[in-house]
């Protein structure tokens, strides 16, 4: 039999003004199993919670009703108040007399006083039937995995392995750096993006706590929070760890003119080759889909003239298990594909129209054009320059309604760099609104202005070619009329979007996406890092667009949280979940298909019967797993799943408490 | 009818004899002759006592729950309805399908139960059976008794699905009643489903307050396969044992709730109802909700396809609105 | 509610709602903290998830004398 006391709280006025705490606290005591009841000015207050604690010393209390403010708001408060005094911290309920009371009835105070008593006696009835929970506790594998390799990726893997932390990267491409080492000049410093981005691919390569896949993917995640079991997948390189990185087999390679994609196709590779010079790491790899040793099953050039036999033909894919405690999901984005959709602008017809990418390749000294801007139609130098801001962005009929933050700034970059270039030139930016929300943003913008680029507000309504030269027709919005500009070339600011494949890795990590792909952080505001799933973070331009400086601070932001979690060598696991009554579970598994977390396996038990043993099936749970919704309790028809701290026999009682 | 009856009793011999099977679940003769009764035949010799004819009303799915430690392998006579319950049975994962040996028939029909006890005498021995468009026609020893199909037909054949067994490992008689497409619309739902509110509540108050809570229905039902039922618990106590129209109005819904999506129409729980509550009605309410809501087919009818109410699915038809 | 305040129709339904502590509840929180007016005849019941409500809570709740129930999350 539970000896309940009852804690009463005013609130101030907040409660007490409205509702006759007194009356509530008389009543109270009268509900079966309470052996004491009380009242009080502030309950929370430090004098209120010792009113509690010698209240369940003298009084010999087994179980607390506190009737005060928001669970939400004070449960842990007097969890923690109740243990203090001996007490199982879940021996506590909480009625909710405030928010749902005093506040909503202030106006009919002899009602709000019945509805006090009516909920105290919910409360009572619920804590009657409490039971005493423990938290379980999951040990925790120190180390973490990087799902991309990009700055993202890179900046947490640094964070993360610099605390005493072991982490693998897996990066799909053949080296990491992701989009930011194809960046020119960064804004709005204007200072190297490679100069920045590739001394720290190095210290993630040099770093001793730091393992990197690149040329992988991730093929199985299994396991939870602390506990991550995953798969990855090495994709045949042909090239093993003998690779001293010499050069001599792309040098030979006698297979050219393959677009490279490094430089958006604007230059050519071998089918052996490395993506770039500062690659990390700095090992060739074969394109098999080109190379004529896999084509036509002779070549062997590259084979014969490696110096330290690394070339492998008959490499194939290899899957390697790495167990980690976090999962840090950094794929970053892709470019929306404009020419599928934007007849207007020539649908990818006129070869002047590029991308903001394609003009940070051709601006960067060490890009196909050795960082002279020319005409990708002629080499010939661009006079007149238009940029087009929002392709995609920002356009609800066509494309995508969100505005992807960095292209206002690469464009004004792109507008400065032009001008600084190509002297005489002309720039004509259309845009929507110049948004420069940032740190030194708006005074880089009104450089750009002053150094004489043309703001035209106002959407492109049409590119196309008169002689060698673009005709750009759009509407001057703010002096409302047409405008036409002949241009030399265009640049588009094309639309970020989730990087491609990015829906399957959400689906084998097992965390949602948003309506536009991106992946869905836990809270907007709150826990911007973290997805609903335990132990998997984000960061970078896979949550949203984003620019370099707050994909890094995200990327610290989220590295700081993984620190966190494995700074423990065991976590808690919340009490709060559910259980099989095997005896009465008949194996049927109609919980299983309903369980939202894949939290409930099969598994095998031995049972006695007259004369015999049988083996048969029951349901699981796995305590790791299950975030005690509840869902597997109402699937099972005779109540052998059952929520601690939420039972059948708790929520009945408080039904019938509530219904009198 | 004698056919189907021959070559149940040759296969069963057969299996037994082989000891392929150490069980035949069947039907028997019943205490008189207007009924048959479950025979659980362990010998190849005693095969002569399963029969087959339109008296075999019965579902003896139920039978395989009671039997679920046997050791040996069980041969079980099914109807097309019944067959849906041996499907409900393995997705529930209360048997073994290799355990199991299905003998389906093709089934011609069968007749009202109470057709049955007012026409046939007690005497009356039945030698050959015939079901077609010409009625039901019972050749006994004491004369040839016939029924029209309007008077003797079992309301759940006039709505079968499929006469068919969905599932057998061997399959008995040419060609089962086929019912008419009409009847297979819920029109004996939908009629109470368009009665006023008031209306419908005295209809069931009326039923609902002569349940003796006997669990006759339960009793009987395949999809009933709880250890132990929310009904006879004492903590928690889900539903009061007290006999009132409140608790009992309680007790049925549970019991509907309990096995939506998951009852079969095998229409056992109706049969056995000693205090006539049209329980099928109930049942057809939801499994034609269920059919509506999520275009789920008949439950036991696809080994593939889940309970719509057991799982759940992004491009859910309930989640799209 | 009594007879009377019935016969001069002041009726007002008793009310069990079963709120998920994440959302409904939480917002039924906001509803007080923003000091808005509901009547006093609604009570809720805090669940972890509304696939926790099972349907039986409800039939007791009916069974019990509640005039509706209502579950949100």
């Amino acid at each position: 039999m539970q000896r309940i006391g009852v804690f009463i709280c005013w609130c101030g006025s907040n409660i007490g003004g409205v509702v006759d705490v007194p009356a509530v606290a008389r009543e109270a005591a009268k509900f079966h199993g309470v052996v004491y009841s009380a009242e009080y000015k502030y309950m929370c207050s430090e004098p209120g919670q010792e009113m509690i604690v010698s209240a369940i010393k003298e009084h010999r209390l087994t179980g607390v009703v506190v009737a005060s403010c928001s669970p939400a708001l004070h449960e842990i408060t007097f969890r923690k108040n109740i243990a203090r005094a001996g007490l199982n911290p879940y021996m506590l309920e909480m009625a909710n007399i405030r928010e749902q009371c005093s506040w909503v009835h202030q106006h009919e105070p002899e009602k709000a006083t019945k509805k006090a008593i009516d909920l105290v006696r919910r409360a009572v009835a619920k804590a009657g039937k409490l039971e005493p929970l423990f938290e379980s506790t999951i040990p925790v594998t120190k180390k973490a995995l990087i799902i991309g390799g990009g700055i993202a990726g890179i900046q947490a893997a640094l964070d993360i392995a610099d605390a005493g932390n072991e982490v693998v990267i897996i990066e799909r491409e053949p080296t990491i750096g992701g989009k930011m080492v194809l960046l020119d000049k960064t804004f709005p410093t204007l200072d190297c993006s490679a100069c920045i981005s590739t001394p720290k691919m190095v210290s993630a390569a040099q770093h001793p706590n730091i393992k990197i896949y690149t040329y992988a993917e991730v093929e199985e995640v299994k396991g939870y929070i602390g506990n991550f079991s995953v798969v990855v997948k090495q994709k045949a390189r042909s090239v093993n760890s003998k690779c001293t990185g010499c050069g001599t087999c792309w040098a030979k390679c006698p297979t050219k003119n393959i677009p490279n994609e490094f430089d958006l196709g604007m230059s050519m590779r071998k089918a052996i080759y490395i993506p770039f010079p500062q690659a990390v790491p700095n090992r060739p790899v074969i394109d098999r889909e080109r190379c004529r040793q896999f084509v036509k099953g002779k070549c062997g050039v590259c084979k014969k003239f490696c110096p330290t036999d690394a070339i492998d033909y008959e490499q194939g894919d290899e899957f390697v298990t790495e167990n980690v405690g976090a999962i840090l999901v950094a794929t970053g984005y892709d470019l929306i594909d404009w020419a599928k959709i934007y007849g207007e602008y020539g649908y990818g017809k006129y070869p002047d129209v590029i991308t903001g990418l394609h003009f940070e390749r051709m601006v960067n000294a060490s890009g196909p054009t050795g960082g002279k801007i020319v005409r990708p139609s002629d080499g010939e130098q661009p006079k007149t320059v238009v940029f087009v801001k929002c392709v995609g962005s920002r356009d609800e009929a066509k494309a995508r309604e969100y505005c992807s933050r960095a292209c206002c700034m690469y464009t004004a970059k792109h507008a400065h760099q032009v001008l600084e270039k190509i002297p005489g030139s002309q720039v004509v930016i259309f845009y929507i609104d110049v948004r420069c929300a940032g740190k030194a943003y708006e005074e880089f913008y009104l450089k750009t202005l002053h150094e004489g680029a043309i703001y035209t507000r106002g959407r492109v309504s049409k590119i196309y070619p008169e002689g060698n030269r673009l005709i750009v027709k759009g509407a001057d919005t703010l002096l409302g009329r047409p405008v036409e500009v002949v241009a030399d070339m265009v640049v588009l600011a094309t639309a970020m979007i989730p990087a491609e494949g990015s829906a399957d890795v959400a689906r084998t990590v097992g965390f949602t996406v948003d309506k536009d792909g991106f992946f869905q952080e836990a809270h907007p505001k709150l826990r911007p890092v973290e997805t609903n799933t335990g132990g998997v973070f984000l960061a970078g331009a896979c949550q949203g667009p984003k620019d370099i400086p707050d994909t890094v601070a995200q990327a610290s932001g989220a590295a700081a949280k993984i620190i966190g979690l494995l700074s423990h060598s065991e976590i808690a696991g919340e009490p709060t979940i559910a259980r099989v009554n095997e005896a009465m579970c008949s194996g049927c598994l109609a919980c299983r298909e309903i369980c939202p977390y894949r939290a409930i396996e099969p598994k095998e038990i031995v049972e006695r019967l007259p004369g015999k043993q049988v083996t048969r099936v029951v349901a699981s749970v796995n305590s790791g797993l299950c975030q005690g919704c509840g869902a597997c309790t109402v699937a099972c028809r005779p109540g052998a799943l059952n929520l601690k701290g939420f039972t059948n026999e708790q929520l009945l009682s408080e039904v019938d408490a509530l219904c009198l | 009818m004698k056919g189907i009856e021959e070559q149940i009793r040759a296969t069963s011999s057969q299996l037994l004899a082989a000891g392929d099977v150490q069980l035949v679940i069947g039907y028997g003769a019943g205490s008189d002759n207007s009924k048959t009764m479950p025979v659980f035949i362990k010998r190849a010799e005693d095969v002569g006592k399963l029969v087959f004819n339109p008296l075999c009303v019965s579902n003896l799915a139920n039978y395989l729950l009671h039997w679920n430690n046997f050791e040996g392998k069980i041969a079980i006579v099914v109807k097309g309805c019944d067959s849906r319950s041996i499907i409900r049975l393995l997705q529930d994962k209360q048997i073994e399908r290799e355990k199991i040996v299905v003998l389906g028939v093709n089934c011609p029909g069968q007749l009202k139960s109470g057709q049955a006890e007012a026409k046939i005498p007690v005497e009356a021995v039945l030698s050959e059976a015939t079901v077609d468009n010409g009625g039901i026609k019972l050749q006994t020893s004491g004369g040839l008794i016939t029924f029209s199909l309007e008077e003797g037909l079992l309301e759940k054949c006039r709505q079968c699905e499929s006469s068919r067994p969905v599932v057998s490992d061997y399959l008995f008689g040419e060609k089962g009643f086929e019912a008419d497409k009409a009847a297979l619309q819920f029109n004996d739902v939908a009629a109470l489903e368009g009665a006023p509110l008031e209306e419908k509540s005295r209809y069931w108050d009326k039923y609902f307050e002569r349940c003796l809570r006997c669990y006759a229905c339960r009793n009987s039902c395949p999809a009933c396969s709880c250890r132990e039922c929310v009904f006879d618990m004492v903590e928690p106590d889900w539903v009061a044992k007290t006999v009132n129209l409140s608790d009992n109005t309680a007790f049925h819904m549970i019991r509907a709730f309990h096995v939506a999506g998951r009852c079969t129409d095998c229409g056992e729980c109706e049969r056995v109802c000693p205090a006539e509550i049209p329980l099928r009605i109930l049942n057809r309410k939801i499994i034609k909700d269920i059919k509506e809501l999520f275009g789920a087919p008949m439950p036991g009818s696809d080994l593939e396809a889940l309970p719509a109410l057991s799982f759940y699915a992004v491009n859910d038809p309930e989640s799209q609105n | 509610m009594s007879i009377e305040n019935e016969a001069q129709g002041n009726w007002q339904p008793n009310i069990i709602g079963f709120c998920c502590r994440w959302c409904t509840y939480a917002g039924a929180d906001l509803a007080g903290v923003s000091r808005m007016n509901y009547p006093a005849s609604v009570r809720i019941i805090r669940v972890p998830c509304s696939g926790r409500v099972n349907p039986q809570f409800i039939i007791r709740a009916l069974q019990q004398g509640a005039d509706a129930v209502f579950v949100s999350g």
